[in-house]
């Protein structure tokens, strides 16, 4: 088992690593970072005084290994525009988006889960049907569209919950609804298959002729298995909702990190931006190790092999 | 515990138990009529093949009939209990895991992959709300009594970590923790290699006379029942067509299609021995290994799949590869066919090196014959399309001639020309495989590769298609390679055979001698392990 986490972990080391390399490459061969700093009316010797500052006249490797170093030292750097350290910035923004990226995982998980269960419990009935339509309707509807409605009919037309900002956990109510919504169908679906299939194979006919039936069978038998990729989805999509949460947070006006890069990219702050995109791919390598590990204690095959 | 019955009270009794299940556009009865009673310590074995209505039979003692199935009878208890009467909630608390237990065919897939056979064993009692205690004790008692290696050690381990014929003892020690007056073996050796089987059917017996419990068995195999079944119950189509003492159902069956079964077992052959011919495929210290490591940091590991092995293949004879899973017969098959190369020695085709021999050339010298006749034809082309493709690859032919040649080999398989437009998916095993042969011999080669060419089949089917063979190797002077762990197949079939183990070969010679005196221990191991009649 110890031998297995640290495999993963060295895996997805490497992976940071060449994560890292392609956004400091992709940042430099796609503008000049100097240029986009000095911004539009800046003169020749503006320009050159910044590449010189913030050593963009510096070979390639020697600036990335400078950034790198700093970056393990917790040193991102500083924003061009807010005048603070990235560290301090990410620092600020970042539990926000935690937040709002744990209570939405928390709405996928209650709604998806019970009623994939709900519609492989009685498969091609009218309780399979709902629980797919509404599965469907939750993907066909764009996420800014029912930001706009919740906000419209549930702040506006009603007020029950603020209309934007961040201040109290209300405000994340409707933001944990919206996002959380978006990953409902492919959760519920997933869930759905994953128990069906359970349920046709031979040790639950062998857990039947034992003598379980009903909720005992599901959950003391079924379940586990069922989630097994279940885990591995939503871990990813965790990862998605930490660096992904950019519409919903425009559209509820909350100041996690998802705000922060787009207005970032619109000024070109590209210490932030670089970062930031550093940070949001790593997101997905961790969820991707969690996933990883959760899969390795519910499933013995993986943990022992 | 169970109450006990007493002796002169049967543990399980049926009458006239019908049972229907709904399939598209009306029902189709699967059970029709049955009666039968079972008393302690006697084994029942019922017999037939798939679709006979066995295993329904079963199912509606267990009271685990699949949703939307109809049970008629006039009486139908087990250990004293009315099943007929009771419901859903009453069937699982009384009577599945107590009074009656079931284990089944598949005992690499029985056991639930991620909770410890410790955990597994136990809740059979726990969820009766037994000690856990109580539980554990019996169960470790049951462990040593099914002869599962250090079972305190392995108590605590997952079902990936035990072999297919540990798994179907930890099965049967899990059947019997409530100590039923029944257990329902539902082909349980079927999936295990031959030496395994003959132990777990031994264990049953042992079982059954130290336990003092009734056993039906039910399997499509009448060789497994002479040494198993006190008495035996045919059944075909959903009817019980005959009932009786093992010895006198087998000595003098009444029914037709009983006397077929039993002739269909595959018995010793006595063809006379093939002319010396030329030698087709010669094979010289061929080996093949395999390199292959479990994650991107884990050390390289190599397996050896075929060690040093030599033979040479003679026109229009028939020699057999016989193994168990793993010996590296089917590796050696794949070199045959051109697949894999060998890592050392030499392969000649027709006194070529199979390295130079060009893919179509080697086509027309040798095809290969499957063992999964569902999973070896491609779905979404019609019969005719299958057979006719290798014709289509080596561009022999106008359309009119590749046509009128795909209905001669079909006529050649006895598939009726009406199947010509058809699909795979509306033939039943048997007949996939005629397709099978078909395609093979559209190209006329000289030389047929069978691996496994039966074992998906149910036996009298599989009679069927060895007498096909047999046909066609005399009529079109085939030359046969057959590659199988079924020796009665071997008898059946093969001029010479070579036993293989562990990728090496540990006996060769002609059939009939090597059957009569074989002089390794694994071979005496191998033969003694078939439920011969």
């Amino acid at each position: 088992m110890l031998e297995y986490i640290l495999r993963r972990c060295g895996l997805a080391l490497s992976v940071g690593f060449t994560i890292s390399l392609v956004a400091f490459l992709l940042l430099n061969f796609a503008t000049d970072p100097a240029v986009t700093m000095a911004g539009e009316e800046a003169t020749t010797e503006e320009i050159e005084r910044l590449r010189a500052l913030y050593g963009f006249d510096r070979p390639l490797y020697l600036q990335y290994y400078n950034w790198l170093v700093s970056f393990f030292r917790g040193d991102f750097g500083e924003s061009v525009h807010w005048r603070l350290p990235v560290a301090e910035l990410v620092a600020r923004h970042f539990p926000v988006t935690l937040l709002l990226a744990g209570m939405s995982l928390t709405v996928t998980i209650l709604v998806a889960i019970p009623l994939g269960v709900l519609a492989a419990m009685n498969p091609n009935t009218l309780i399979d049907r709902i629980a797919l339509s509404i599965a469907v309707a939750a993907q066909a509807i764009p996420n800014f569209w029912l930001g706009m409605m919740a906000i419209l009919l549930l702040a506006v037309t009603w007020p029950i919950f603020p209309v934007s900002g961040n201040n109290t956990i209300w405000h994340f109510i409707l933001p944990a609804f919206v996002l959380g919504l978006s990953s409902v169908p492919a959760i519920m679906r997933l869930t759905r298959t994953g128990l069906l299939e359970v349920m046709g194979t031979d040790y639950i006919r062998a857990a039947r002729a034992k003598g379980y039936r009903g909720g005992a069978l599901l959950f003391r038998h079924a379940m586990r298995n069922a989630l097994l990729p279940v885990v591995s989805v939503l871990a990813v999509q965790f990862g998605e909702k930490l660096g992904g949460a950019i519409v919903t947070e425009t559209v509820f006006a909350i100041n996690g990190i998802g705000r922060l890069a787009v207005q970032s990219v619109l000024i070109g702050d590209v210490p932030v931006v670089q970062s930031l995109l550093f940070l949001f791919a790593m997101f997905f390598v961790f969820a991707n190790l969690l996933a990883d590990l959760l899969n390795a204690w519910l499933d013995p095959r993986i943990r022992l092999a | 515990m169970n109450e006990q019955t007493n002796a002169s009270q049967p543990t399980a009794e049926i009458e006239n138990l019908t049972v229907s299940l709904p399939v598209p556009g009306g029902t189709l009865e699967a059970v029709k009529g049955l009666s039968l009673s079972l008393s302690p310590r006697e084994t029942l074995g019922i017999v037939g093949e798939s679709g006979s209505g066995k295993s329904m039979t079963a199912l509606a003692l267990m009271g685990l009939l699949p949703p939307g199935a109809r049970v008629e009878a006039d009486r139908m208890q087990v250990g004293g209990a009315d099943i007929l009467t009771m419901s859903d909630r009453q069937l699982s608390a009384d009577i599945r895991g107590h009074k009656a237990a079931m284990i089944f065919q598949e005992p690499m897939t029985s056991l639930n992959p991620v909770y410890s056979i410790g955990r597994q064993l136990t809740e059979a009692m726990t969820m009766h709300g037994q000690r856990y205690d109580t539980a554990r004790t019996r169960a470790l008692e049951l462990l040593h009594a099914v002869g599962l290696p250090d079972p305190e050690e392995r108590f605590s381990q997952y079902p990936h970590q035990f072999s297919g014929g540990q798994r179907q003892r930890i099965l049967i020690a899990m059947a019997l923790m409530n100590s039923p007056g029944l257990l329902i073996a539902d082909e349980p050796t079927t999936a295990l290699d031959v030496t395994i089987q003959a132990q777990i059917l031994d264990l049953l017996k042992e079982m059954r006379e130290k336990l003092g419990i009734a056993v039906i068995l039910i399997t499509h195999d009448f060789g497994v029942l002479s040494h198993h079944a006190d008495r035996v119950m045919v059944m075909l189509k959903g009817e019980v067509i005959e009932t009786g003492r093992t010895e006198a159902v087998l000595r003098k069956p009444q029914h037709e299609y009983t006397r077929r079964l039993i002739d269909s077992l595959p018995k010793a052959h006595s063809r006379p021995p093939p002319p010396d011919g030329t030698a087709l495929i010669e094979v010289e210290q061929v080996s093949q290994s395999y390199k292959f490591r479990r994650g991107l940091f884990s050390p390289i590991r190599t397996i050896e799949a075929v060690k040093d092995v030599s033979f040479t293949l003679s026109e229009g004879e028939t020699l057999a590869f016989v193994g168990e899973s793993g010996s590296g017969k089917s590796t050696l098959a794949r070199m045959l066919l051109g697949l894999e190369a060998p890592k050392a020695g030499r392969i000649r085709l027709d006194g070529t090196d199979i390295a130079s021999v060009p893919d179509k050339v080697r086509a027309h010298l040798l095809q290969p014959i499957f063992q999964d006749p569902y999973g070896s034809l491609n779905p979404r082309m019609s019969v005719s399309q299958i057979i006719r493709r290798p014709l289509d690859i080596h561009e022999i032919g106008t359309r009119a001639e590749r046509a009128e040649r795909t209905r001669a080999v079909m006529e050649q398989t006895g598939l009726s020309p009406r199947f010509f437009h058809a699909f795979p998916s509306q033939m039943s095993g048997g007949q996939r495989q005629r397709v099978a042969i078909a395609r093979a011999l559209i190209l006329n080669p000289r030389i047929i590769v069978c691996d496994e060419p039966t074992s998906a089949l149910d036996v009298s089917i599989q009679a069927q298609i060895l007498t096909l063979l047999e046909g066609l190797r005399g009529r079109l002077n085939l030359t046969l390679l057959l590659i199988t762990h079924d020796l009665g197949v071997v008898r059946q079939m093969a001029d010479r055979v070579i036993v293989m183990q562990d990728g090496q070969v540990v006996e060769a010679g002609m059939t009939a001698e090597l059957f009569a005196a074989p002089t390794q221990d694994y071979t005496r191991t191998l033969l003694a392990s078939v439920s011969a009649l």
